[in-house]
């Protein structure tokens, strides 16, 4: 009788460690590995050179692509800050082939001085695509623009009409500006605007923003700031959104005065699109807390409610 | 059978503590009224007979140092608020204010709230309250519990206009109106456009609400029991109890009203205490109509408010708060466009206009810093005009 009590809990226990076991190999099983980050250079019609950046699922089955346009002022270090806001691994690890790049800047040479919005449209973009194509072999891709991004985006597909590109997602989107606008954009947005038109400070985390500042930002060429003033002035792009058809999720934050809610709205209404979603972090839809522009990817909270509803939407639109 | 009687053990027990419980809270609401006191500085009060037999309490400022010479000022408070909204400490008075500067400010109260008409239940919930002088003016009266939008719109305003104008003797007026207040003036004038409504100022106005629909309003619509019980729920005494811990509190409410950060703790507590009114139940369904279809209706849905907008010709102002989660800025921007005033001007409170914070619902009179931002910005727009 002695023997048998500690062998039957020896017996339990073990078992209970071979199921565990087993559990955490199948819950490691569903988790997909992420390759490492690759990059490309890609040249432009017209000479320039552009980085690519790839991260993608280790799967053996050919993966959706998810192209990130950011805006041009960013490079597309952005996306990768610190681990905790690292959008483009986030969608690697749902099994998404996600592709970045930095638009041309005018670091290079000086003939980029005469670099213009249209640059971005006919050229940067048309060789991004070129490359995600000849790499990946997908006949489809869904594209993230963000901020300025967006602009470029809705431009290009106005434009052009790429099939290419299936579905869209807008993140803080400056699209179209419903008038009378605010006091920041008539003075000017580069010059001396507080932090926090931009930021939500009590939902970023310092470092990040430390980073955000050190790392990601670009120099904006001159022919771009006077562009998006002309835009801000004239009530943003002027092609006729009735006729854009993809579907499109568009994203704003509550406190942002980039890309306001009612600016937003305002584009999102004319979109022609069947398949339309707009949603805005705020505390009315129950999100943490008013969300601002640039924290709605770099938010302290954007894994837990921003990715997940990007996520979500374009898995249900794959 | 002996033993179904016999009631369960701790029983007797129970029900004291309930009612220990009951005449805590009784003691503590009414505690609170002696904890945050106001002081309302009205000189005199009248009151307005509408058709239908109500008494609507109207609350005079009479100009104070210069007078202006200008069109008589009208304030209207909110849902489920009163004339306690404007002149709730001697520092955040915006009729206060406006009587200083020379303008003759008349704060009125609609039917159901501060001392107009209430209905006959709300006396044995606010004992309190009571006294004689108010018996005598029956400002409460039992078969008066149910009113909606419709009432305030076709019945309260015009008399209350029509009271101003004679006892001012001015032809014009000019009517600020904050939520609810500044929605049903906008309603009455698209169905009769009124000259004498020289100067419109709205206040955290929704002109209709945006789609889609924020997660919060439409969860609110859909707790259909409780809006149902609003005939009985009594708001003012659960808010009341709610005073003194009200800066702690984030709940949808408080989210939907206010943004917490950017009020102090007294002015939150006394503007649960004193501010709050009850509910109508015709009121509530009405605001429910209008969450559902987006647009203002009519309780009978035979007339859309929003679709009269286009006839508003007064000088118009509309005051909208970046996180104002009821009258978001591209709701009150909708009635902005709408109108036909040949004078309009939008104006955004925010941190992108210059101003220390990003005003909610309710803090675009009883904010932080509104009496330095936001006051007199209306006023030096009232002055112009």
């Amino acid at each position: 009788m002695t023997k048998i009590i500690p062998n039957t809990i020896f017996n339990f226990l073990f078992i209970l460690f071979l199921f565990g076991l087993c559990g955490c190999a199948t819950y490691s099983l569903n988790r997909i590995p992420v390759h490492s980050t690759k990059y490309y250079q890609v040249k432009t019609k017209d000479g320039r050179i552009l980085t690519l950046m790839r991260i993608r699922p280790r799967t053996l089955k050919p993966d959706p692509v998810l192209l990130l346009i950011n805006s041009p002022h960013l490079n597309h270090f952005f996306w990768n800050l610190h681990p905790s806001v690292d959008l483009p691994k986030y969608m690697a690890r749902r099994g998404w082939d996600v592709w970045a790049f930095t638009f041309r800047s005018i670091k290079e040479s000086e003939a980029d001085k005469k670099l213009y919005f249209e640059d971005y449209i006919f050229y940067d973009l048309p060789a991004v695509m070129e490359t995600v194509k000849k790499m990946t072999h997908t006949k489809e891709i869904a594209a993230l623009g963000y901020s300025f991004g967006s602009t470029v985006l809705t431009s290009y597909l106005m434009e052009t009409k790429d099939p290419f590109i299936s579905r869209a997602v807008m993140v803080a989107a400056p699209i179209r500006y419903e008038f009378p606008l605010t006091d920041s954009f008539y003075l000017g947005l580069e010059s001396g605007v507080a932090d926090n038109v931009y930021f939500n400070l009590a939902n970023i985390k310092e470092s990040v923003q430390r980073d955000f500042s050190e790392t990601a930002l670009e120099p904006i060429p001159e022919p771009i700031i006077k562009f998006y003033h002309s835009l801000i002035h004239t009530g943003g792009l002027e092609y006729d959104l009735s006729s854009f058809k993809i579907p499109v999720l568009f994203i704003s934050g509550k406190k942002d005065n980039l890309a306001s809610t009612q600016n937003m709205l305002f584009s999102f209404h004319q979109l022609g699109s069947k398949d339309k979603t707009f949603r805005e972090f705020g505390k009315s839809n129950f999100y943490k807390s008013d969300y601002n522009h640039y924290d709605l990817i770099l938010g302290k909270d954007a894994r837990n409610e921003v990715y997940p509803y990007i996520a979500g939407w374009l898995a249900e639109h794959e | 059978m002996k033993s179904t009687l016999i009631l369960p053990a701790g029983w007797l027990n129970m029900n004291k503590k309930r009612i220990l419980l009951f005449l805590f809270l009784l003691t503590g609401c009414a505690a609170n009224r002696v904890i945050y006191p106001v002081s309302p500085s009205y000189e005199k009060i009248y009151f307005a007979k509408t058709e239908d037999g109500w008494q609507l309490a109207v609350y005079h400022y009479p100009p104070k140092g210069v007078p202006q010479g200008k069109p008589p000022v009208v304030l209207c408070h909110g849902l489920n608020q009163n004339y306690l909204f404007w002149d709730l400490t001697p520092e955040w008075s915006f009729a206060r204010v406006l009587s200083e500067k020379g303008f003759d400010v008349w704060s009125v109260s609609l039917r159901g709230s501060g001392r107009s008409t209430k209905p006959g239940w709300a006396q044995f919930l606010e004992l309190n309250q009571l006294s004689p002088e108010l018996l005598e003016q029956h400002q409460y009266d039992i078969r008066k519990f149910n009113w909606n939008m419709d009432d305030y719109i076709l019945k309260d305003l015009p008399v209350l206009i029509d009271f101003v104008k004679q006892k001012t003797g001015y032809s014009t007026l000019s009517w600020i109106g904050h939520s609810m207040g500044g929605m049903a003036m906008a309603a009455y004038l698209g169905l009769n456009p009124d000259p004498s409504i020289e100067n419109l100022i709205l206040i955290g106005v929704p002109g209709k609400i945006n789609d889609p629909k924020t997660d919060l309003l439409q969860d609110i619509i859909k707790q259909e029991p409780l809006l149902k019980m609003s005939l009985f729920i009594n708001t003012r005494n659960l808010t009341n109890l709610t005073a003194p811990i009200s800066d702690q509190l984030h709940g949808p409410l408080q989210i939907l009203s206010y943004n917490t950060q950017n009020m102090t703790k007294e002015i939150l507590a006394r503007f649960n205490t004193h501010v709050i009114e009850n509910t109508s139940p015709g009121v509530v369904t009405q605001m429910k109509l209008m969450v559902q279809k987006g647009d203002f209706y009519s309780s009978d849905q035979s007339r859309n408010y929003t679709a009269q907008y286009h006839k508003i010709q007064a000088h118009l102002l509309c005051v909208a708060g970046k996180l104002d989660n009821l009258a978001t800025p591209s709701s009150a921007h909708f009635i902005y466009n709408a109108a036909s005033s040949q004078d309009k001007t939008y104006r955004l409170f925010g941190v992108a206009n210059g101003y220390s914070a990003d005003y909610g619902h309710n803090d675009l009179i009883l904010g932080k810093k509104a009496p330095e931002e936001v006051y007199p910005y209306i006023i030096g727009w009232l002055e112009q005009h």
